[in-house]
């Protein structure tokens, strides 16, 4: 069980998270949805110990959350300058020796030859996720993991997500993209104002879409008869 | 042209701010060196047309390294022009210090002429070029990816300088130990780049953590010294002592380059950007006068990297 309990931070004076708590359970997608600066990565690297809280308590498993607990695949995820894909994973192997990057790699066949800097986007994400699979750790944090990835691959990641849920991982995650988010979590959070201000259960995600359509629509039709 | 001067000013911010991540008070211990040490290349280099040859292939260099030449056109502004506004720039800055020194102006009219030269040669592709330059590393292991990766980029130099310092060594000892300052000064770029949190090990003890890194740095150096040292040793065993100097020169400003790596490390960022930093306290450690203060501030970086590292390994 992940337990994010009152999480305050921030850059500079003001804070960005005012309070942030909820729970995630072992072998649960936990989607966390929000606008663009509404703190989504903000409580990620605060999560990841990237960004120092300046309040709260986060525990995994009746213990502090560290590092060690925590795979992190970034929204751009960065590589090591002239490092061969390759060698990456098998970097990253010799700490789990049952990772086949052979058998893994065969699902994105990417060219591992090839230097991992250099990647496209999706492929780096692609590389990404296949080096937090190796490192093989017991809560997963997804920021945007299916935005810059084409649509086989998003069919293929969200599969592998899918999994990693059934052998027991509790996978935050987070997306512009409210279907895959419906279609793969057992919960979504709504992130605003620095809060989360409700979180859904999997019953409710029927009308979850009609619903956050029509809270945007609500101000927005008003600003828009103003301007046209 | 008032677009152009905005640039400027803002390539000499950027160059304040590179000074400013210095540290005052390793800048105001190393400018002093540098000084002394640039107006003696200065003086010596300005009689011929020296001097705007390390210019030129400086700026050759600069020139194909940099990638903003797409960005320059997004923005409205000619690559080209721009360019050359940059190289003569700094071309007016360094050929008046060798003019004042000399009173050779001859440099200065060369240099202000290979500007516009070099500004619109295109850019070589690095694609093409890598698959000649690299070096076949497949021998290192995976975890000292710092030397494989430097290795691959410029393992050919590195062989080429113990080729020259080992077979040339009977000219003069002086030979030896240039190619021994130089495979040192090399080798600290490649701990440059910082690491993806992925590749840490997360559960290290950060003086354990450092202490592999320092040995491992140890172990390849010597590894490269090795050659050089016998035939030195060979040619000239009253100088062992010499040779042994250079060697801890070596040693010193690769472990600085490391824990000045690591004190600086943040999981989301990509570069120590230390050059500066690690270029003056080479040239302090070539100083009998200043190797105190540089074993001070090895101290003083161990413990800011030991620091840095407890709030990152578990």
């Amino acid at each position: 069980m992940l337990n994010i309990d009152q999480i305050r931070a921030g850059y500079g004076e003001g804070d960005v998270l005012k309070g942030v708590s909820f729970t995630a359970a072992t072998a649960e997608i936990h989607g966390i949805l929000g606008v663009n600066g509404s703190g989504k990565t903000t409580l990620f690297r605060v999560l990841n110990d990237w960004l120092p809280k300046r309040a709260g308590r986060t525990a995994f498993s009746n213990e502090e959350l560290k590092g060690y607990h925590i795979g992190f695949l970034e929204t751009d995820p960065y590589f090591y300058p002239y490092m061969k894909g390759k060698e990456y994973l098998g970097l990253l192997k010799v700490k789990n020796e049952d990772y086949n990057i052979d058998a893994w790699n065969a699902i994105f066949d990417l060219p591992l030859d090839q230097m991992a800097d250099e990647y496209s986007t999706g492929m780096k994400k692609k590389l990404a996720l296949l080096g937090l699979l190796a490192q093989d750790r017991p809560v997963l944090i997804l920021d945007e993991p299916l935005s810059g990835v084409d649509i086989e691959s998003n069919v293929k990641f969200q599969e592998i997500i899918l999994r990693l849920r059934e052998s027991g991982k509790t996978i935050l995650l987070s997306s512009h993209m409210l279907g895959a988010l419906t279609a793969i979590c057992d919960k979504i959070s709504l992130l605003s104002g620095g809060v989360i201000t409700k979180t859904y259960q999997k019953e409710e995600f029927s009308n979850l879409e009609e619903l956050i359509t029509a809270q945007i629509k609500e101000g927005l039709d008003q600003q828009l008869d103003e301007l046209f | 042209m008032n677009g152009l001067s905005t640039i400027l000013q803002l390539r000499s911010l950027q160059g304040f701010r590179m000074l400013r991540s210095v540290g005052w008070p390793l800048l105001l211990l190393g400018v002093p060196m540098i000084a002394v040490l640039s107006l003696g290349v200065f003086e010596g280099a300005s009689e011929g047309y020296s001097l705007a040859m390390i210019f030129g292939i400086g700026v050759l260099r600069l020139h194909n390294y940099r990638k903003d030449h797409n960005h320059l056109r997004l923005l409205g502004y000619n690559p080209s022009i721009v360019c050359m506004v940059e190289y003569q720039a700094i071309a007016v800055f360094f050929g008046i210090i060798a003019w004042l020194l000399v009173g050779n102006y001859s440099n200065l009219m060369v240099m202000m002429a290979v500007c516009p030269i070099v500004a619109i040669l295109p850019r070589v592709s690095w694609t093409l070029l890598k698959k000649w330059l690299f070096f076949p590393v497949g021998w290192m292991p995976l975890q000292d990816f710092e030397y494989r990766v430097g290795m691959r980029l410029a393992g050919w130099m590195v062989v080429a300088l113990i080729a020259f310092g080992s077979l040339v060594a009977y000219t003069s000892p002086i030979v030896p130990i240039v190619s021994v300052i130089f495979i040192s000064m090399i080798t600290t770029s490649w701990h440059s780049a910082f690491e993806p949190i992925s590749m840490i090990e997360l559960e290290q003890s950060p003086t354990q953590f450092l202490a592999t890194k320092l040995i491992k740095s140890v172990k390849y150096l010597l590894l490269f010294f090795l050659p050089i040292g016998v035939v030195f040793l060979i040619h000239y065993s009253d100088l062992w002592y010499l040779f042994v100097v250079i060697v801890l020169f070596g040693l010193l400003i690769n472990s600085f380059a490391i824990l000045y790596k690591y004190t600086g490390y943040h999981r989301s960022r990509e570069k120590a950007h230390g050059e500066m930093a690690i270029g003056m306290f080479s040239m302090c450690s070539l100083v009998p006068f200043f190797a105190p203060v540089c074993l001070f501030y090895l101290v003083v970086y161990f413990k800011k990297a030991h620091q840095n590292l407890n709030t990152i390994l578990c």
